[in-house]
């Protein structure tokens, strides 16, 4: 699917028309609910910080000055809605739900082969419960760098710091992961 | 115990993967791994972890998102931001051009635009049958009012007198009677309302008809209004001075008549606008006072006897400084042409 530029999509929804809200929500839809799944490594939250997030673009995109890029200022509200979402007491005691797909998957073989299927399985759940593990500080680095493969500039300014602190931060949260992970990698 | 050099090799591990270093610090760390088998292996794995992270799969949110997305922003949406922005706009442009028409009929009725325009004048004076024929209804009512409470100040411009007040309350208690009496009757008589004035005598055996119940109907006689209405705001001029110092009553019924009239006693004046097709001017001068001045109204008008009778009223003035000028009053009054013979009488 192609999409508009992001600023033909920014000008197209400050005059409030419809389809360029559509379209902004097909092209960015993927990657806040990739993040906030990672994030809170649930299906029904992801899904509901990804609604969330639209409706705050919604709401506020009037008050966006473009001193950002508009892909920065989405993850901007992602993040913070993601960590308040932590910081919620509610949060700690929640059962966790898999994502659709994931559940689906679990009843499939990977292309007929389902002890790989279990194995890549497995290892995908070890090494999301590691990145949970980590501090929030270092979770939203490396999800927003390894996963999402933002620069570092972009990190910095969706999380308001500087560069020396994404290095920092990415370089501690890798090393944490290396070492937890060391053996089943 | 890892040696320095080491230590700082593998700090740099994060930056040499996102191939960040500068390129002096990436040869140092590539001739170090070369000859450090424990920082190779440590950036090997280092490296299996960080692909590890980056391969994981990626899920996307379910098909309807979008639908529940806009239906959430949909319910949160308060009443005015459902309004659909062309409809705020016309309903805005409507509701401008009504402000916009109220307010220029304010501005147009508060002003004397009207006295600006003659011709409407003339318009409102021959306005649609139902308007004639409702006024035509009351005349008739009028005419049916005992003779006492029948004197209309033809001086006052507009508004209701008490006269008229009165008039109006006997009108009202007289057309429910009529009512009860003779339906049709009443019909006849609004029909020959119809009919121009010259058509007075006609009338006069309509109005018989029309009131059985009335006392000698025909011999009463019959308000000047009842030849076809004369609008409050129709030309009317009174004063104490003019260049006419003879006494003189008079019926204008023709432009030349009043050009002469107007040179005559008002030279210097603007002429009035009179449409003579449907209007003569009653004029009536009372001469130059001495001593003891008087002053002259036309008081009254009444159809009787197929002649329009005019009473004139003259009061004496009381206490009016002229500063040695000479009084020569007046009282000039546009009313509905009439063919009929006019008929001056003083009181």
């Amino acid at each position: 699917m192609v999409f508009e530029q992001d600023a033909v999509l920014v000008k197209g929804l400050k005059t409030g028309k419809q389809h360029y809200f559509n379209q902004l929500v097909f092209k960015y839809k993927d990657k806040i609910y990739n993040t906030s799944y990672r994030f809170l490594a649930d299906y029904h939250e992801a899904n509901d910080i990804t609604q969330e997030c639209f409706i705050a673009v919604y709401k506020n995109i009037r008050k966006f000055r473009e001193e950002s890029s508009l892909s920065t200022w989405i993850y901007t509200i992602t993040v913070n809605l993601c960590k308040n979402k932590l910081k919620s007491a509610g949060n700690r005691m929640r059962d966790r739900t898999l994502p659709i797909i994931e559940r689906a998957l679990d009843v499939k073989d990977d292309k007929g082969n389902p002890a790989k299927f279990l194995e890549k399985k497995e290892l995908e759940t070890k090494i999301q419960a590691e990145i949970e593990k980590l501090s929030v500080d270092m979770r939203e680095v490396i999800i927003l760098r390894d996963i999402e493969q933002l620069s570092y500039e972009e990190i910095a300014q969706i999380l308001a710091v500087d560069l020396g602190t994404v290095k920092s931060r990415l370089h501690r949260a890798r090393n944490e992961l290396r070492n937890v992970l060391k053996g089943i990698i | 115990m890892l040696k320095k050099e080491c230590t700082d090799i593998r700090n740099n591990f994060s930056e040499y993967l996102d191939e960040l270093l500068p390129e002096r610090g990436m040869a140092e760390l590539e001739t170090h791994i070369k000859n450090c088998a424990s920082c190779a292996k440590e950036l090997e794995e280092f490296n299996k972890t960080v692909q590890a992270v980056r391969n994981l799969p990626r899920y996307s949110p379910h098909v309807n998102i979008i639908a529940k997305i806009n239906d959430r922003i949909e319910k949160n949406k308060k009443w005015w931001q459902k309004l659909n922005t062309r409809t705020v706009k016309g309903t805005a442009g409507a509701l401008a051009a009504i402000l916009i028409c109220v307010l220029g009929l304010h501005l147009y009725n508060n002003s004397n635009l009207s006295g600006l325009l003659p011709s409407r004048k003339a318009d409102s004076r021959t306005a649609g049958t139902e308007k004639d024929i409702s006024k035509d209804k009351k005349e008739v009512l009028q005419k049916s009012a005992p003779d006492s409470l029948r004197v209309l100040d033809q001086s006052r411009p507009q508004g209701k007198t008490k006269d008229a007040e009165k008039i109006e309350a006997v009108s009202r208690k007289t057309e429910t009677e009529m009512k009860k009496q003779d339906g049709l009757a009443w019909q006849k008589a609004i029909q020959s309302k119809e009919q121009p004035a010259v058509k007075a005598k006609k009338d006069s055996k309509n109005m018989a008809e029309a009131f059985p119940a009335a006392d000698k109907p025909v011999k009463r006689p019959a308000p000047l209004q009842f030849l076809g209405g004369i609008a409050a705001n129709t030309f009317e001029q009174k004063g104490l001075f003019c260049s006419n110092s003879i006494k003189q009553n008079m019926v204008i019924r023709e432009d030349a008549e009043l050009q002469k009239l107007w040179k005559k006693s008002f030279a210097g004046l603007p002429e009035p606008v009179i449409d003579f097709n449907k209007e003569m001017l009653i004029a009536v001068f009372l001469g130059e006072q001495d001593t003891e001045p008087k002053d002259v109204t036309i008081k009254e008008m009444i159809l009787e006897d197929n002649k329009i009778k005019i009473k004139i009223g003259i009061t004496a003035i009381l206490d009016t400084d002229t500063s040695g000028k000479k009084l020569s009053p007046y009282h000039i009054k546009a009313v509905k042409k009439s063919a009929l013979a006019i008929e001056f009488k003083e009181e």
